[in-house]
């Protein structure tokens, strides 16, 4: 900074850093003064130059710290508070002992599951709670709205849920899996649980008696007039065709006890010719043939489990139709009538293995 | 001469009507559905597993859910007659319509020459149907099959069978913990007896 003084007399004044200096510039002297008229003007320089030099300092000071946007970083207290949920666990899904299918229709499983949550019982979403058996292979059964069953604790909560089980679920191990979120959306699932579904073999014939129409004697190829005697798997077992087996027995006459229609004559078959079949256009008089008091595989012929009530008379549903055929009429025998109430003979069997 | 050609008239169409009516089959009412079930705790995926000589109790259930009818079952073994008996008195079994769970207990009782490997038992329950009617009556049956895997117990190899007594296993963390404070001890007896020596050579 260079300063200059103007002089109201001859004075100049030069400055060093220990000693004002005077010289009376019209006498050409250096005068070393240091009177009370030098240190005024020095003190008063100093002064005036801390001042100067104080004054940007101070301006800067202020400004920064009105604004601390210099580039520089700044600091600030603050209060922060952060709230971290506790997710909510479920620690306990009940034992459920080995389980049997009910022949067309539903059975009814219970189950109970007891949940927590650290931030307590009423943080737990109870609408969320559901519970899922899985096995694979098989459909889901699922009930999504398990209902609180107890308090347990201020932070636990006991849940009950039932889940339907179908006739026709495969029979083995299926996973419990229960689940259930907290009012913030963490989700606490529970696999670790297992229940057995036993194997049901079902059945269900319909109808129970055979007709064949007045028949010749000789005649031969005569299918029934009221079959297919309709056999649905009511069970969780699927059934081959080497399962399907039928049992016939000779018909006994009425009058002549001693006369018999044999049960070779007949025949079955799980497919039949055209309603206005005839003969051995019949397919099922080309089917297998029946055997006195033995059973006999009906070839072609299973029972997949599934669904009835779908209804298509076929594996889809589980459903088989079988046919009957009386091959040959008999002619050595009584004209009379004969059937399956004798002592000799007795109903015929559709069996399922 | 009238009157027998009409007596003739009569005996030939009764003689036709005869000659047709050689085998007739009449339709009465009866239940219209036949049904029933048998559940079984063992099944293709999850055999009895026996050793030869061994012994296994089970129980079967019969349920009738479907016909709204009674039903009354006959129980047979018929396969592995020869080491399963149904240990019921009477083999006939009432299952009243709406129940599941009537028991049939057996026993599979292996010889101890019984061949290793895959078997099976057969529990057939056949439909005694009520008599009623002249027809070709119809009644249904199921078979509980049974998967029946016979092997010997499985040993380690070049191990012999021990009896209860040398299997009882030995109590090794004991014998450890008592050979350390014994050595500690020993240590102990040392140290006090190489100090006193000491001091008495001084």
């Amino acid at each position: 900074m260079i300063v200059f003084f103007s002089s109201h007399n001859d004075y100049g004044i030069t400055f060093n850093t220990n000693l004002f200096h005077y010289y009376n510039a019209n006498k050409g002297d250096v005068m070393k003064k240091r009177g009370v008229r030098g240190e005024d003007w020095s003190s008063t320089a100093i002064l005036l130059l801390v001042v100067l030099l104080l004054i940007p300092i101070l301006v800067l000071g202020v400004s920064y710290a009105t604004n601390p946007l210099t580039g520089q970083v700044t600091s600030r207290q603050a209060n922060l508070s952060i709230r971290i949920n506790a997710p909510p666990v479920i620690f306990f899904v009940s034992n459920v002992t080995p389980q049997s299918i009910t022949e067309a229709s539903t059975t009814l499983v219970n189950f109970s599951f007891t949940a927590s949550d650290a931030d307590g019982a009423a943080d737990i979403n109870n609408n969320s709670a559901q519970l899922r058996i899985m096995r694979t292979g098989e459909t889901d059964r699922v009930n999504l709205s398990c209902h609180p069953l107890a308090l347990i604790s201020a932070t636990a909560i006991n849940y009950s849920c039932s889940v339907y089980v179908w006739y026709f679920d495969g029979a083995g191990p299926w996973t419990v899996n229960a689940s259930l979120n907290d009012t913030a959306g963490q989700r606490a699932e529970n696999a670790s649980r297992t229940f057995e579904l036993q194997e049901t073999a079902a059945m269900a014939l319909s109808p129970t008696a055979l007709t064949w129409a007045t028949l010749p004697a000789g005649f031969t190829n005569q299918t029934s007039n009221n079959d297919p005697i309709t056999v649905n798997n009511t069970g969780n077992k699927n059934i081959a065709a080497a399962g399907f087996l039928t049992t016939g027995y000779n018909l006994q006459g009425l009058s002549t006890l001693t006369d018999f229609i044999n049960a070779q004559n007949f025949s079955v078959s799980p497919v039949n010719g055209t309603p206005s079949c005839t003969g051995v256009a019949c397919l099922e008089c080309n089917g297998t043939l029946m055997s006195n008091n033995t059973a006999q595989s009906i070839s072609s012929a299973n029972l997949t489990r599934g669904n009835n009530t779908i209804n298509q008379h076929n594996q889809t549903s589980g459903q088989e139709d079988i046919f009957f055929c009386l091959r040959t009429v008999p002619t050595e025998i009584a004209r009379q009538v004969y059937d399956t109430t004798g002592s000799a003979t007795s109903a015929w069997v559709v069996e399922i293995s | 001469m009238t009157e027998n050609k009409n007596r003739n008239k009569k005996r030939t169409g009764a003689i036709k009507k005869f000659f047709f009516l050689c085998v007739v089959f009449t339709f009465f009412a009866l239940p219209f559905v036949s049904a029933f079930g048998v559940t079984t705790p063992y099944w293709d995926t999850k055999p009895l597993v026996l050793a030869p000589g061994g012994t296994s109790d089970l129980v079967l259930e019969l349920q009738n859910m479907v016909g709204g009818e009674d039903i009354l079952l006959r129980a047979s073994v018929v396969e592995g007659a020869e080491f399963v008996t149904l240990l019921d008195t009477t083999l006939d079994y009432l299952v009243p319509f709406g129940t599941k769970d009537v028991k049939v207990p057996l026993r599979i009782s292996l010889p101890e020459s019984f061949s290793e490997g895959a078997h099976r038992v057969s529990i057939a329950f056949r439909e005694i149907p009520p008599e009623e009617g002249k027809m070709v009556q119809m009644s249904g049956g199921v078979r509980a099959i049974i998967p029946l895997l016979v092997q010997k117990p499985v040993m380690e190899a070049g191990s012999e069978a021990v009896s209860p007594r040398e299997a009882k296993p030995f109590p090794t963390p004991v014998i450890m913990a008592l050979l350390a404070v014994t050595l500690l001890l020993a240590l102990a007896l040392a140290f006090v007896i190489g100090y006193r020596f000491a001091l008495q050579r001084r």
